[in-house]
């Protein structure tokens, strides 16, 4: 089993704080570089600048003789510490540093380094040369290198407690985001939740009832549309059933209520073995009827659902008709009717069963309906085959009612009668072979004409 | 007492014929709706059992055309449709009562008596006259505590008389609703039936001759 897809839902929250988690990640990340980059720009240009005042402190007042004016203890502010050397040898350097050296780095540049306590720390190594006390004298041949650190320990500091506040303020701001897309998303999904309480609602056995899609947000418009179209299939369908079921159960009635009466009549008192005999063979030839009812409504209803199987060969049409006159000709003779037969040879591709059965249905009907002494035709052609009687008793306008399921016209019904099916069966039989049958009233005699999709190549 | 089926289903029509000819009616048939209402309108039946599905004319329309024509004749629609429109339909139109297919015939046989009972006014199934008293269900007679077994056709005539009691009865009458007087070629079968039933009802005597008119079933004289 697949599993159940993740609702809607779950997907809107789930994505949009995925979203948001991502976009408060992001921002923090960049709020937290720009910080610690622009603290250190600061912290190095403090340095370089303090560097340049320190510089300025050294004064080559003669040749060879140079004065520091640095405040060994207090020149330099709380953190920093620094190292003079003049001509590679180490001239002053910060109390606080006692024994311990800076050591010089990359010349003119401000580095990483390690202060002799252990911290962190950013070093400045300028090279220089001491100035003069008269302008106009001599450049000073002496080379100063100045080595100023400074501990970025609180730099450090303060970029960390920005990141944990980013960090705080973006968890609960997602978590913020969260509460609200549930809210929401809860609101957004109230019109789905409307429409599946109408659909549960609809509980009527005929199905008519109709969403109206005007009503429904633009995004479920479509599926209501589908909805009542699905609904308005179901409900044809429904009630085509169910006149369905009410003409069988009318149909089966009269059959059942001949097999009834004449049982109970027969069982009233002693009866004759003739009796009892002839009842026997009415009740046989009622139920061989219904049978045949029941068989025939079955196939229809095969047919009608699309479960008829197709065989397709090549069928001699008018070896079909020859073979179905075989079981009419008793009946044509005791009916002593003139049979007129006019076939030419027709070869087709089509399902040879089902044909036959249209074929048979037709002569049949032609034989039972033709009058007394009157005549059957039939005539075949590379396009149609058409089943003429006469003594026909229909309109014109009651002609196409022989397609509808159980109707029979003025004929009674008796024993043995025809199912009132056969028509209507032979249409949808045709249909699904690609065929058509129409029938033409014309005064006294009744043709019924079938046609097949001229398409088909003779061989 | 005589009845009219109309039905077009062989198998229905013919039961309902002999069980009914079994009960002591008289019955004649039409398989379709013109030959139902030519011989409705010709016969005074005491019952119609009218299919409301017929060829040539509809049970209904059948219907419609004999209470247009006058006819008071109990009818009992058979039908295999049980909407309650077309029971409706079928009442509204002047039918008397319905039956739907299939049915038990014992019923068919109950109500048939009890549309012939109200036809004549009767309600009680019990024809009492005097001491005499003829049980329409069961067809028997007994004329105080005595049974007396009677012929189906001697049953069948004194059915008649008994439930046109105090009446006066024609004989023509007794021709037209007794079962298979018809058939009789002899002109004198009534009286001599008359005469049979008059000696196995004995003393005193009920049934009395209105000279050149007919009978009368009657314990007053």
């Amino acid at each position: 089993m697949r599993p159940a897809p993740r609702s809607i839902r779950s997907r809107l929250l789930l994505g949009t704080t995925f979203g948001v988690a991502l976009a408060f990640l992001a921002s923090g990340v960049l709020v937290y570089v720009l910080t610690r980059a622009s603290l250190s720009t600061q912290l190095d240009e403090a340095l370089a600048a303090h560097a340049t005042v320190l510089v300025a402190l050294v004064d080559e007042e003669a040749p060879g003789e140079v004065v520091v004016e640095i405040d060994l203890d207090g020149a330099t502010r709380d953190t920093e510490l620094f190292e003079l050397w003049f001509d590679g040898r180490l001239h002053s350097r910060s109390r606080r540093l006692g024994q311990r050296a800076l050591g010089r780095t990359t010349p003119d540049a401000i580095v990483d380094v390690t202060l002799p306590d252990g911290q962190a720390g950013r070093q400045l190594t300028r090279t220089f040369r001491p100035r003069r006390e008269v302008p106009s004298d001599p450049p000073s041949t002496i080379e100063g290198v100045l080595v100023l650190a400074n501990s970025t320990a609180a730099v450090d500091d303060a970029v960390a407690r920005a990141a944990r506040l980013l960090l705080v303020a973006g968890a609960l701001g997602t978590l913020l985001c969260l509460a609200l897309l549930t809210g929401v998303v809860h609101v957004g999904l109230a019109p789905l939740r409307a429409l599946a309480r109408t659909i549960a609602q609809v509980r009527e056995p005929a199905l008519t009832h109709r969403f109206d899609a005007a009503t429904a947000p633009p995004e479920l418009r479509a599926v209501v549309a589908r909805l009542d179209e699905l609904l308005a299939r179901l409900g044809a369908t429904l009630a085509r059933e169910r006149e369905l079921t009410a003409e069988v159960a009318h149909e089966l009635r009269t059959p059942l209520a001949g097999l009834r009466v004449t049982i109970e009549v027969a069982l009233a008192r002693e009866r004759s073995t003739a009796h009892y005999r002839e009842t026997l063979a009415t009740t046989l030839a009622i139920t061989v009827q219904t049978e045949r009812l029941v068989t025939t409504l079955l196939a229809l209803a095969r047919l009608e659902a699309g479960a008829t199987v197709l065989e397709l060969a090549d069928v001699a049409v008018d070896e079909v008709v020859r073979e179905a006159l075989a079981p009419v000709t008793v009946r044509i003779a005791e009916r002593e009717l003139a049979l007129t037969t006019e076939l030419e040879t027709v070869e087709l591709a089509t399902d040879r069963a089902q044909l036959e059965v249209v074929v048979h249905n037709l002569l049949d009907n032609a034989v039972a309906y033709a009058d007394h002494g009157g005549t059957v035709a039939v005539s075949l052609t590379r396009t149609e085959l058409r089943v003429t009687n006469t003594g026909c008793r229909l309109t014109p306008a009651e002609a196409p009612l022989v397609f509808q399921r159980f109707w029979r016209g003025d004929a009674a019904r008796t024993v043995g009668s025809h199912t009132g099916l056969g028509l209507a069966m032979c249409q949808r039989l045709l249909a699904l072979l690609g065929g058509t049958i129409d029938v033409v009233v014309d005064g006294d005699t009744f043709t019924a004409v079938v046609t097949w999709p001229t398409g088909t190549p003779p061989p | 007492m005589r009845v009219l089926v109309v039905e077009d289903y062989p198998p229905i029509r013919l039961a309902v014929r002999d069980g009914l000819v079994d009960n002591g009616f008289a019955v004649d048939t039409a398989s379709d709706g013109e030959e139902g209402l030519w011989l409705a309108t010709s016969n005074p039946y005491d019952l119609i059992v009218l299919d409301l599905l017929l060829p040539k004319l509809g049970g209904l329309e059948l219907l419609q055309e004999l209470r247009k024509g006058g006819s008071a004749v109990p009818v009992l629609l058979l039908t295999a449709r049980d909407t309650v429109d077309e029971r409706v339909r079928g009442l509204d139109l002047g039918a008397d009562d319905y039956l739907v297919k299939p049915f038990a015939f014992a019923e068919l046989l109950a109500r048939a008596r009890a549309l012939v009972r109200r036809r004549y006014d009767t309600r009680d199934p019990k024809l009492r006259i005097a001491d005499l008293v003829i049980d329409t269900p069961r067809r028997t007679v007994r004329r105080g505590t005595r049974v007396i077994a009677l012929s189906a056709r001697e049953y069948a005539l004194l059915e008649y008389l008994a439930i046109r009691s105090t009446q006066l009865v024609t004989r023509t009458e007794i021709w037209e609703h007794v079962y298979d007087f018809q058939s009789e070629a002899s002109s004198n079968v009534i009286d001599v039936y008359i005469c049979y039933l008059r000696k196995k009802l004995g003393m005193p005597q009920l049934i009395h001759t209105r000279r050149g008119q007919g009978y009368v079933l009657t314990s007053d004289a």
